[in-house]
């Protein structure tokens, strides 16, 4: 059943020796890739995943476009190095799946009908995985639309809550993904506080779901803190010439 | 004034503001950025730089872009925006075309460099440029221009590369020579000697690259002196007319 | 279309004269298909579809020896509506498929432990195909419903019987091993809710689906438990979320009596 903060936790060990409430070490970086128009990438325990966007553009071929909002692509891709066991590099029904999620979640928050007839690309590549990769692919894919300027109404970030060995747990790693009891990712809009990204597998009761959500609120908003200071540091590197030369930022 | 970094869905400004960029949007958060930069709250009046932002025409915005097709009746413009630009073969022969006579690349070929202006911006669809003086204006050049090296920023630096009053390009024209025409597509032009090419790329990667910083000008001064190899120049460079 | 359902929605009311809560009529028809082991079709609304569940031999997955394989796969077909079209599957499809297949696997209706033949060598696959020959909207619950009446009116071949006579497996005829019921261990019963302008709907038709700002489907197992989630696409607020986890409960209960008063069957032991 869940946690309670009485000593019961003594015995619970996660696999890599974190407390329930804990989240793997995490760095988000924005602006990494040169021919872009955007670009992030983020580590979150083992999962390294780097994004890029690219767009507005003009879209081909004409029978598809949309003429009063831009259509989003979202790709999600495993590399086949990714995993331990090598992962055809053809798209899987699962990555077909979160792509369409994923997609999904960042359509709640870009403004597309600024760009008629016109596409957005946003292709994920899954460079390393240890569980949650969604999540933490769709927090790197905010950042990388915000590094290439395209309007949103807010920034969209995603964590993972779970269960494992009865315990409910934040941040969900690979083994506890494969042996766990249940895994909840979730993507929200943190200003608007809405969720645009849910999905559960597994078993949990309706008090158990609650526990799980909060916790994973709680660990996005830490997250969605990363995102932001990651888009200083780009603003914050244009503002000064060299060390000594202040600029007048607040 | 106020500078503040700006983040999309974080609210900038709240209660009821006056003139507000049209990248900020109003809800029950308040005024909210839609895209990255630095906005300047001066009073109830809101001003935004933007870190990145494609160009987007304005009619009768000055453009340079490149010839990058043919149509029927006509050639294809990529101006840097979304969209190419269109450019009627009626409005560059001043006359009616006729395909059997006349030949769109006896006048401008697929690759030739062209000043234009925006003739008209529709949502859906191409935008019209034309090679006819829509603003009587100043120095502007338009048709064809050759030999000149081409370089393509950000519209959003070029504020930043003409400086307050134009006090930037004329410290670079002061100090390169040759001839530098800026388009408000982003796009500069340079006909000159070739290292003064490479001085002048060097110093507008520069400043798009500190487009936030304040004393800029100054610092570039600095800059070409370290490249052009020389230490004596005048280090006074209020810029006294526009540009 | 579309204008009205909007336009109704704001006095409460829907386009077929439901309420917010209610379903559809729901038809369960169990061994509707003579030749694979179980069978069913549902009717829910205009929506139709046929679930069909096969058995083959197969070898376990490495990383779990003493299961059996559930593979559950569902098509729209180009009969189904006017956009609908022949081919590989859309994204759309396979992520039905997948939310189908999680809301099965997940509830434990079948425990898969009792579909090995021998341990790391041989075990039952289960195919579970569903297919949508009219889509008037919520084929995520029909298919559900489909799915779990054909398991609990279902049978199977005998894994013990395969066991006792493993040496003569390549030659074996499936079909005629001597079979048993299907271990049904739960019944999960999936709701899929619409949110309109802030307002929760269950079971939206075709055209409530087109124009929901929100589309979530919730599973819950016979004991309570969510055992899947998935949200379509749209936000909801958070308070949101826990809203529609209650109603889902309470239909869910609600469903599961019309499935097994339709298909004769019995609450397996443990549940209630």
């Amino acid at each position: 059943m869940s946690d309670n903060n009485d000593g019961e936790e003594r015995v619970f060990v996660r696999p890599d020796g974190r407390k329930a409430d804990e989240m793997r070490p995490f760095k988000i970086r924005a602006h990494i890739l040169r021919n872009a128009d955007g670009s992030a990438e983020i580590r979150l325990g083992g999962n390294w995943i780097i994004v890029a966007v690219y767009g507005p553009k003009e879209h081909f071929p004409k029978f598809e476009i949309s003429q009063d909002r831009a259509i989003l692509n979202c790709r999600y891709h495993m590399n086949p190095y990714s995993t331990s066991e090598r992962k055809s590099p053809k798209p899987s029904r699962r990555e077909i799946e979160l792509s369409k999620v994923i997609r999904n979640a960042l359509e709640q928050a870009l403004i597309l009908d600024d760009f008629p007839e016109m596409s957005i690309d946003v292709f994920i590549e899954v460079a390393q995985a240890e569980g949650s990769t969604r999540v933490a692919s769709i927090t790197a894919a905010s950042v990388a639309l915000a590094d290439a300027g395209i309007p949103m109404r807010d920034m969209v970030v995603g964590c993972s809550a779970g269960k494992y060995n009865g315990h409910i747990i934040l941040d969900v790693g690979e083994i506890e993904d494969k042996e766990g009891e249940a895994d909840l990712p979730i993507a929200i809009m943190p200003n608007l506080r809405k969720v645009v990204l849910l999905q559960m597998d597994g078993k949990m009761t309706h008090e158990e779901f609650k526990e799980a959500f909060d916790l994973a609120l709680k660990g996005a908003m830490q997250l969605y803190e990363e995102q932001l200071a990651a888009l200083k540091k780009i603003l914050e590197s244009m503002s000064t010439l060299e060390e000594g030369v202040k600029s007048e930022e607040e | 004034m106020k500078r503040v970094i700006a983040l999309p869905g974080v609210a900038i400004y709240k209660g009821s503001a006056q003139k507000v960029d049209e990248k900020i949007f109003r809800d029950s958060r308040g005024y909210v950025p839609t895209i990255v930069g630095v906005a300047q709250i001066s009073g109830r009046n809101i001003d935004f730089i933007p870190y990145k932002d494609t160009y987007r025409p304005v009619k009768g915005d000055y453009v340079i872009g490149v010839v990058v097709g043919y149509a029927p009746n006509g050639w294809f413009i990529d101006i840097g925006s979304y969209v190419k630009a269109f450019l009627p073969a009626a409005d560059v022969l001043n006359k009616r075309f006729d395909p059997r006579k006349d030949e769109l690349s006896r006048y401008l070929k697929i690759g030739d460099i062209v000043g234009l202006y925006v003739s008209e911006v529709r949502r859906l669809g191409n935008i019209l440029v034309t090679m006819k003086d829509v603003k009587k204006a100043k120095d502007r050049r338009v048709g064809r221009l050759s030999d000149y090296y081409m370089i393509k920023v950000w519209s959003t630096k070029l504020p930043r590369i003409i400086g307050k009053k134009g006090s930037m390009v004329k410290l670079l024209k002061e100090r390169l020579g040759g001839d530098i025409i800026i388009a408000q597509n982003g796009v500069i032009l340079y006909k000159g000697p070739y290292e003064k090419f490479v001085i002048l790329n060097k110093i507008i990667t520069f400043i798009t690259a500190k487009t936030f910083a304040t004393g800029l000008t100054e610092y570039i001064n600095g800059l070409i002196n370290d490249m052009l190899g020389t230490e004596d120049r005048n280090q006074d460079v209020e810029g006294k007319e526009g540009s | 279309m579309a204008n009205n359902v909007l336009k109704l929605i704001k006095e409460n009311k829907r386009i077929d004269g439901r309420g917010f809560l209610d379903y559809r009529n729901i038809v369960i028809e169990p061994n509707v298909i003579e030749k694979p082991y179980a069978s069913a079709r549902v009717m829910l609304g205009d929506t139709f579809i046929i679930v069909g569940i096969h058995f083959e031999i197969g070898t376990p997955f490495s990383d779990s020896p003493d299961k059996g394989i559930l593979i559950t796969e569902g098509e729209v077909l180009p009969t189904a509506s006017f956009g609908a079209e022949a081919g590989p599957p859309s994204e759309e499809e396979i992520e039905i498929s997948r939310v189908v297949d999680r809301s099965i696997r997940e509830s434990g209706v079948v425990d898969l432990s009792e579909l090995v033949i021998v341990p790391g060598e041989k075990v039952l696959k289960m195919f579970i195909d569903f297919n949508i020959f009219n889509d008037d909207g919520n084929i995520v619950d029909a298919a559900v419903l489909g799915a779990v009446a054909a398991l609990l009116t279902g049978k199977m071949p005998d894994p013990k019987y395969i066991a006792e006579h493993i040496d003569e497996v390549d030659k074996m005829n499936l079909k005629d091993v001597p079979r048993v019921p299907i271990p049904v261990r739960d019944v999960p019963i999936a709701t899929t809710l619409a949110l309109i302008k802030d307002k929760f709907i269950v079971d939206p038709n075709y055209v409530e689906e087109s124009v929901a700002d929100a589309l979530i489907t919730i599973t819950h197992t016979m004991n309570d438990e969510i055992c899947a989630v998935q949200l379509y696409h749209g936000g909801l607020g958070y308070e949101q979320v826990f809203e529609a986890l209650n109603i889902s409960l309470n239909k869910s209960k609600e469903i599961r009596n019309i499935l097994l008063n339709q298909t004769k069957a019995e609450l397996p032991s443990g549940g209630g």
